[in-house]
């Protein structure tokens, strides 16, 4: 590959004579055509409220069935510490080295991973591509899908969570939602989005051979997520 | 408007009548498409209004196209504030040419590419290979077809007509695979996996397609489940994406009611494995990720479809559904379409998009009318509707003598005199005729067709004798 410096902010094309003849072509007909049989309802720019049938009571609950359902493990809250699940998964599933995304909270589980006799890997690719195990922070969680939401610039790369064989999330109960809009909604200008986000719903899977599924494709094979309560001590 | 991948140069007919000769064909089929449809009937249940969320995405889709030069406006400019690089592409020879510059600019030797229809229906993969930049597919389903030299025949299973054991003999016909590979997915798919991740890593460049563009952010929407399109925007350092100019929203609101039909409408799922949003090139704080981002817009035939009674098809998401409920596509496949669309989404766009070509208009007769597609459809686009427009279309370029043969039938039948003298010559005419086959002309319509004996005395004479 070349070392050109990457452009930039470029434009090319003929920005005017491309949405010209799209708008020349708008004004053939102001409105759309219908067929009698089927006429084209009017929104009023209103979209629905998207309400999902409920399988629980409560958010937690929600999450951790939708979850399980696209064949992630959870861990409910207070059930084991994240040190602890860390200790579990390196006992039971062949785990020599680890990748950590860039979260401070990750510090304790760190000290664990080092105990464990683990290979601690550098948050870049080309360390991470052996990592067993990656553990990151989710930045939220959707309990009508069971997804959690990673923001790569906070986790340090986009990778982490990629090319592991096992990925622990840990998702803090407080910042579950309810529907995918949840967290989107509030993102109304570029200055609001990252240059990466990533709703993840259960490990990658494929059904490209006789439509037969198959968890784990690309990405992780497994996927676990670890619940924690939000510390009512924290400030 | 210049496109270098062509329909098929073969007639539906003859395409047909091949699919129709493999006897594992129907089977297959059924099976997968069977999964999918039921998929998305259980995975709507799961929302309390899903009709009333296909209406407003109709509705929605329609709002869009009627503002899409102002939406437009705003998506680029929105794209570009965030550093990433337009470029506006009329037609498929434009977009092959500027991504072929990009990669020629950048030295590139291998190109990375997740599943995009755009990439297919320009043919870029011919354009990057012919400048030495090589482009691999890695959605699982489309490198198989593109290992076996073959186009995908779904939108959503671009293998569905390979079973495991053509997998593995296609294994090691090109990657060395030795016969102790085993048949099942899980296998087949981890040597899949530990091959095409070589390929991630190596790749100069990564071209994705873009599933929806949201204008007020910049951003384009990838879905997917493999991690094939999360890995190519990644780990090279150059992510252009190709999109059809019409697959934008404004907001995240209507973006989000999409997803919430999309991956359930193509594979019954709630989301797929994999959402990614992507604003713009990778920042600081990311060790990966693309430096160059280019978003492509394309028109490409879009723009004659706008304003024209064929613009609902404008509103398609790519979903597959109605693929799966088409009496015609669950007999014959995709392949029988001759060219990347098929089913009756493809039926419709085909002659749209390739209309200089001979043998396109005829794909809009790969249809019953029986309008299952539309009930599927998550934007409910009224697929019936344009194909038989389509058909009318046709009709008014027919031949002169066909209009003649069709006018002096419908004077004919418009008197009684002359109706009921062709009623009587029917008779006459119907022992002429015998079985059918001896007609000219109609031989090959009257194969596989009983041709009813008109009755020996008609109604009106049995009638006027006093004998019903």
């Amino acid at each position: 590959m070349s070392e050109s410096p990457p452009m930039r902010s470029t434009e090319s094309g003929d920005r005017a004579r491309f949405l010209g003849r799209v708008a020349s072509r708008r004004k053939t007909a102001t409105v759309p055509h219908e067929y009698a049989a089927h006429p084209i309802p009017s929104l009023r720019g209103v979209i629905p409220t998207i309400e999902y049938v409920p399988l629980a009571n409560n958010a937690v609950d929600e999450f951790i069935l939708h979850a399980e359902k696209v064949n992630a493990t959870v861990y409910r809250p207070n059930t084991a510490s994240v040190p602890e699940v860390l200790a579990k998964l390196v006992a039971t599933r062949d785990i020599k080295s680890v990748v950590f995304s860039n979260h401070a909270d990750l510090d304790p589980v760190r000290a664990t991973a080092e105990d464990l006799g683990l290979e601690i890997l550098a948050n870049v690719p080309a360390e991470s591509v052996r990592a067993d195990l990656a553990i990151t922070v989710a930045d939220a969680a959707v309990a009508g899908t069971g997804s959690i939401l990673q923001d790569s610039s906070r986790s340090g790369s986009r990778s982490v969570s990629l090319l592991c064989r096992i990925h622990l999330a840990i998702v803090n109960t407080n910042e579950i939602v309810a529907t995918p809009a949840d967290v989107l909604r509030h993102r109304k200008t570029p200055a609001d989005m990252p240059p990466n986000l990533v709703l993840t719903t259960g490990p990658s899977r494929t059904g490209d051979i006789e439509q037969i599924l198959t968890v784990g494709a690309h990405g992780p094979v497994e996927l676990y997520i670890a619940l924690v309560e939000p510390d009512p001590t924290a400030s | 408007m210049n496109n270098p991948h062509k329909l098929a140069s073969t007639t539906l007919r003859e395409r047909t009548a091949v699919a129709l000769d493999d006897p594992t064909l129907r089977p297959k089929l059924r099976r997968a498409l069977g999964h999918f449809d039921e998929g998305r009937k259980a995975a709507l249940r799961h929302i309390e209004n899903p009709l009333e969320l296909r209406q407003a995405a109709r509705a929605m889709r329609t709002e869009i196209m009627a503002r899409l030069p102002e939406i437009l406006q705003r998506l680029a400019d929105n794209v570009i504030a965030q550093g990433g690089n337009v470029h506006w592409a009329v037609d498929a020879e434009d977009a092959n040419a500027y991504i072929a510059e990009v990669a020629k600019r950048k030295g590139a030797k291998l190109v990375a590419k997740s599943k995009s229809m755009a990439t297919e229906e320009t043919g870029l993969n011919e354009a990057l290979s012919a400048i030495g930049a090589e482009p691999i597919e890695t959605d699982l389903g489309e490198w198989l077809v593109q290992l076996d030299h073959k186009a995908p025949s779904h939108i959503i299973a671009p293998a569905v007509h390979m079973d495991r054991h053509e997998v593995k003999q296609l294994m090691k016909r090109t990657q060395g695979a030795s016969d102790d590979l085993g048949t099942t997915p899980p296998e087949l798919v981890a040597f899949a996996r530990q091959r095409l991740r070589e390929q991630f890593l190596a790749a100069d460049i990564g071209i994705t397609g873009c599933n929806l563009a949201v204008a007020d952010t910049g951003s384009i929407i990838l879905v997917m489940n493999e991690g094939n399109g999360r890995m190519v925007t990644a780990l090279p350092k150059v992510h252009i994406a190709l999109m059809g100019m019409e697959r934008v929203v404004e907001n995240w609101d209507q973006a989000d009611l999409i997803l919430n039909l999309l991956a359930r409408s193509a594979s019954g799922q709630d989301l797929s494995s994999y959402t990614n949003i992507i604003t713009g090139p990778g920042d600081q704080a990311e060790s990966d990720g693309a430096e160059e981002f280019h978003l492509v817009i394309m028109d490409n035939g879009r723009s004659d479809i706008l304003g024209s009674k064929y613009e609902e098809m404008l509103n398609c998401i790519r979903c597959g559904a109605c693929l799966n409920v088409c009496p015609v596509y669950r007999q014959v496949g995709g392949h029988a379409y001759g060219w990347v669309y098929s089913g009756p989404m493809g039926a419709v766009l085909t002659p749209l998009l390739q209309s200089e070509e001979p043998h396109s208009a005829e794909l809009a007769n790969a249809s019953t009318l029986c309008g299952a597609c539309m009930e599927a459809c998550p934007v409910e686009i009224p697929l019936q509707d344009l194909l038989l427009a389509l058909r009318q279309d046709k009709a008014l370029e027919a031949s002169r003598s066909e209009k003649l043969a069709w006018k002096a039938w419908s004077m004919a039948w418009s008197k009684q005199r002359s109706y009921e003298a062709s009623m009587k010559a029917s008779n006459i005419g119907s022992k002429v005729a015998g079985d059918g086959t001896r007609l000219p002309g109609l031989r090959r319509w009257a194969q596989g067709r009983a041709l009813l004996q008109p009755a020996k005395r008609s109604f009106r004479q049995r009638w006027a004798d006093g004998d019903v």
